[in-house]
């Protein structure tokens, strides 16, 4: 906890009173160089920088408290709150974005002179506005902002793509006549001057690159945070408070006129339900439809989540019931006619199936976006060329996967540029390598799962590092030579991978055993290839859908459990002398020439009876580590559709849901790794874990 | 009124759904019950509390299901036809759960006014117990679904 020691806990004047002036400059200074600290503590979580961090932001929430500003106090609680709850790695992007808007708000506040003022910050009552076209506002707005973003972002690769130009202000000038539609004044004021600076770039008076584009950007985030707070506020006390950066940022993008009255935020309701004309009469003819209603020409219709649930809930529901009617019907004792209904119907709720697993699907395009944009800021922090290559963008998956992706693939596209990539771009060239480094991010499907792929042109993986790290560990036997996929598997394992010498020599694996083992809990894996001097790729997998899965249904006692197909490795039904008990431990199966531990279903789940002569054995893999489940017998291999327990609080540890079988009754999966991880803990308590195959 | 102390939640007047357990009548808020169905095939989750008595599917969804008899430490009662299943939609903070309750028979909808509410002094299960009714010359038990399904202090309050 060190971060200044010598900070005084209230900025003062001269005569002790609390002074804006001083605590903006400090804190400036203070939170300057933060970003970088946040992405190398990020990428390298040692328990004294979150301590730091957390330090930091207290004091600083709290002196903002003391002078009245409610919005610094506000975010530096937030970080904190992200800090606590999520850690550094998951947070990241939040607490950069939080900072970036504290030291906006704080230079803003240098400029303007009054931003620690809370009198500046403007408000908006929401419930005094229209609740439908809010809405239709929030509907769209992110979809208008991700355009702008993207647009403006392949203006940096190719500066003199007019249609790039002319699509991102197309976007701003339909987000400002939405939020004026909306009544949202503050949003519609930031959107216009966001419009104005980038036909300035069209009419050739700027050049969007550098600090231009910087605020074309910073424009962006500020109106993507702004629609949040909007959607927060609905949700809340109808209250928009529009912090003063927000005016300020305006003023820079767009001069204020004399008057003043388009930066200062009004309370009222400014009726703009037809958009200002553009400064310039000529831009509209560029633009074809710099209209609001040029978005309703999508094909696409959409659709409450909330309806898409219980649509998709409903069909469950008659393939089941259609199950338990062709069930208990013979078809033998049945008419021609009705026969062929039956028939008829289970077609048709196969199909149903199908669509409602289908209409959940959606593209992996905004996460790349958000890719391209992380890496972009990561290359610039960083000082390195880097250019982000993406494909397969159209990829569908899960919306409940979607969400899961951005964790891993934000560790492995900041461990390829802030790693991966030389420092030095003449280390590139000496190599054969253009000095511009390029990493690439594809998407696919592959069987049930969607691959994603990240590829750097790096230096690779320090093969021999990693070796002689290994060894001197005990990890390995002195003079082993094993394949490559095992050295490369080496940095997956807990705590090697931070090991600073290993970090510092082939500057790899950061941090990558917690990705792995989230991965794996989502029922997907992590795999490594890398050629020394020319670059490394990190493969992995997720489940298309954590909807449904493969399942292997078992029978323990009376009881039926499911267990997730893809984490078991093989059946085996053990004679006697397969299974081991050492005088002292826990019994232990002969699996493919290595011992592992068992774990005999009806103990564990206090099921009577269990006789070893007619048991079947799953040997189940997860968290680098097998164990064999130990049941009365194999019933079945099925499609199974997850279904969480409703009315529980918490869950229970070792099953991970419950899923309906076609007799009507529900069947627990059960959640592998956390008996993996059990047995584990049991066989670690007792002596060693027995090395895995 | 040292009672509302130990056991903040009192219950207010209004329609209640009476349901049977053994010889005493509970009744539980009508606007937290969704339906009422007949029993069904429970599987036994293990490692659940133990006045869980597992989860069914109820047209599709898995619904955890509490056994008040084993809440209230009475004994098992043999399932009958009458042995019903009060489900329950209980709104808690932002969430909504849905969970079930097994009751020994489903009787009537009860209109309870505050005059014939007494404080309960709860404790242990009773943490579950919102207050006492007097209803033409019987007591009603009425519960807290919230507590009854989610009790913020399972096995004792003190």
């Amino acid at each position: 906890m060190n971060v200044s020691p010598d900070k005084c806990p209230v900025a003062t004047g001269p005569h002790g009173v609390p002074d804006a002036g001083a605590f903006r400059e400090r804190w400036r200074r203070e939170l300057e160089p933060l970003d970088g600290m946040v992405l190398t503590a990020a990428a390298n979580p040692a328990a004294d920088d979150l301590d730091d961090l957390l330090c930091l932001f207290h004091d600083l929430g709290c002196e903002a408290v003391t002078l009245g500003d409610r919005g610094v106090a506000e975010r530096a609680r937030e970080v904190e709150n992200v800090l606590l709850d999520e850690g550094l790695s998951a947070g990241v992007d939040r607490i950069l974005d939080a900072t970036d808007w504290i030291l906006h708000h704080l230079a803003a506040g240098g400029e303007a002179g009054a931003a620690a003022d809370p009198g500046r910050d403007a408000a908006v009552e929401l419930r005094s506005l229209d609740p439908d076209t809010l809405r239709d506002f929030l509907d769209e707005a992110d979809e208008h902002l991700q355009e702008a973003e993207a647009r403006l972002l392949a203006l940096e690769q190719a500066p003199d793509a007019t249609e790039s130009l002319n699509a991102a202000f197309r976007a701003f000038h339909t987000l400002k006549g939405m939020a004026g539609f909306a009544g949202l004044a503050p949003v519609q004021s930031l959107a216009h001057a966001a419009e104005h600076h980038l036909d300035r770039a069209r009419r050739g008076e700027i050049a969007l690159v550098g600090d231009d584009l910087d605020l074309a950007l910073a424009a962006t985030d500020a109106l993507k945070r702004l629609s949040a707070d909007v959607a927060a506020a609905l949700r809340g006390d109808g209250l928009l408070r529009v912090p003063a950066a927000v005016s300020a940022l305006a003023a820079r993008l767009a001069p204020p006129p004399p008057s003043g009255g388009l930066v200062m935020l009004s309370r009222g309701r400014e009726r703009a339900g037809e958009p200002a004309p553009p400064p310039a009469a000529a831009a509209v003819a560029a633009a074809p439809s710099p209209h609001p209603a040029a978005s309703a020409q999508r094909e696409a219709v959409r659709v409450s989540a909330d309806r898409l649930d219980r649509l998709v809930d409903t069909i469950g529901e008659l393939v089941i019931i259609e199950a338990m009617i062709r069930r208990t019907c013979d078809p033998r004792l049945m008419p021609v006619e009705q026969q062929r209904n039956l028939e008829r119907l289970a077609k048709l709720s196969r199909e149903l199936q199908r669509i409602g697993l289908d209409v959940r699907m959606v593209p992996v395009r905004p996460v790349f976006q958000k890719m391209t944009r992380l890496v972009r800021d990561l290359a610039r922090k960083s000082g390195r060329d880097v250019e982000l290559r993406t494909g397969g963008e159209e990829t569908e998956l899960d919306r409940s996967v979607v969400d899961l992706l951005t964790d891993p693939l934000i560790h492995l596209l900041r461990n390829a540029v802030d790693h991966g990539i030389e420092a030095d771009p003449a280390q590139r060239v000496a190599a054969g390598k253009p000095a511009r480094a390029t990493i690439g991010l594809r998407a696919y499907h592959e069987g049930g799962s969607i691959v994603l792929e990240v590829e750097d042109d790096g230096r690779g993986l320090d093969r021999d590092a990693i070796l002689d790290k290994a060894i001197r560990r005990g990890l390995l036997p002195p003079g082993a030579q094993p394949p490559d996929h095992a050295i490369h598997d080496l940095i997956f394992l807990p705590g090697f991978s931070t090991a600073t010498q290993v970090t510092e020599v082939s500057g790899r694996g950061v941090g990558l055993d917690v990705v792995r083992r989230n991965l794996e809990e989502l029922r997907g894996g992590m795999e490594i290839a890398s050629e020394p001097g020319r670059g490394c790729r990190f493969r992995f997998r997720l489940p298309l859908t954590l909807a449904v899965i493969d399942g292997l249904t078992l029978g323990v006692g009376d009881e039926t459990y499911i267990v997730p197909t893809l984490a078991v490795r093989r059946v085996v039904r053990p004679t006697p002398a397969d299974i081991v008990r050492p005088f002292d431990g826990d019994e232990l199966l002969r699996d493919e020439g290595a011992l592992i531990p068992l774990l005999r279903l009806h103990e564990r789940f206090g099921v009577p009876g269990g006789e070893p002569e007619r048991s079947v054995a799953l040997v189940v893999e997860g968290d680098g580590c097998r164990v064999g489940l130990v049941a009365d017998d194999l019933l079945g291999q099925q499609q199974v559709v997850i279904k969480a327990f409703e009315g529980t609080d918490g869950g229970v540890p070792g099953i991970a849901g419950g899923t309906i079988l076609p007799d009507g009754r529900v069947a627990l999966i059960l959640d592998i790794p956390v008996l993996i991880r059990s047995v584990r803990a049991r066989c670690e308590r007792g002596r060693a874990m027995p090395a895995g195959a | 009124m040292e009672t509302t102390t130990r056991n903040p939640v009192t219950a207010a007047p209004g329609s209640y759904l009476g349901f049977r357990l053994g010889a005493e009548t509970y009744g539980l808020d009508i606007g937290v019950v969704q339906e009422i169905s007949g029993m069904l095939p429970v599987t036994r989750v293990p490692g659940a509390p133990d006045h869980v008595r597992g989860v069914v599917n109820l047209r599709g969804r898995v619904v955890q299901v509490v056994d008040l008899r084993r809440l209230f430490g009475m004994e098992a009662a043999t399932e009958t036809r009458r042995t019903s299943l009060v489900v329950c939609r209980i709104e808690d903070g932002e969430q909504t759960a849905v969970a079930a309750a097994v009751v020994d028979d489903v009787t009537e909808v009860l209109n309870i006014d505050a005059a014939a509410i007494a404080p309960h002094s709860g404790g242990g299960a009773g943490a579950a117990v919102a207050g006492l009714a007097q209803l033409g010359g019987a007591v009603i038990i009425l519960l807290d679904a919230a507590r009854v399904f989610f009790g913020d202090e399972p096995g004792g309050a003190a």
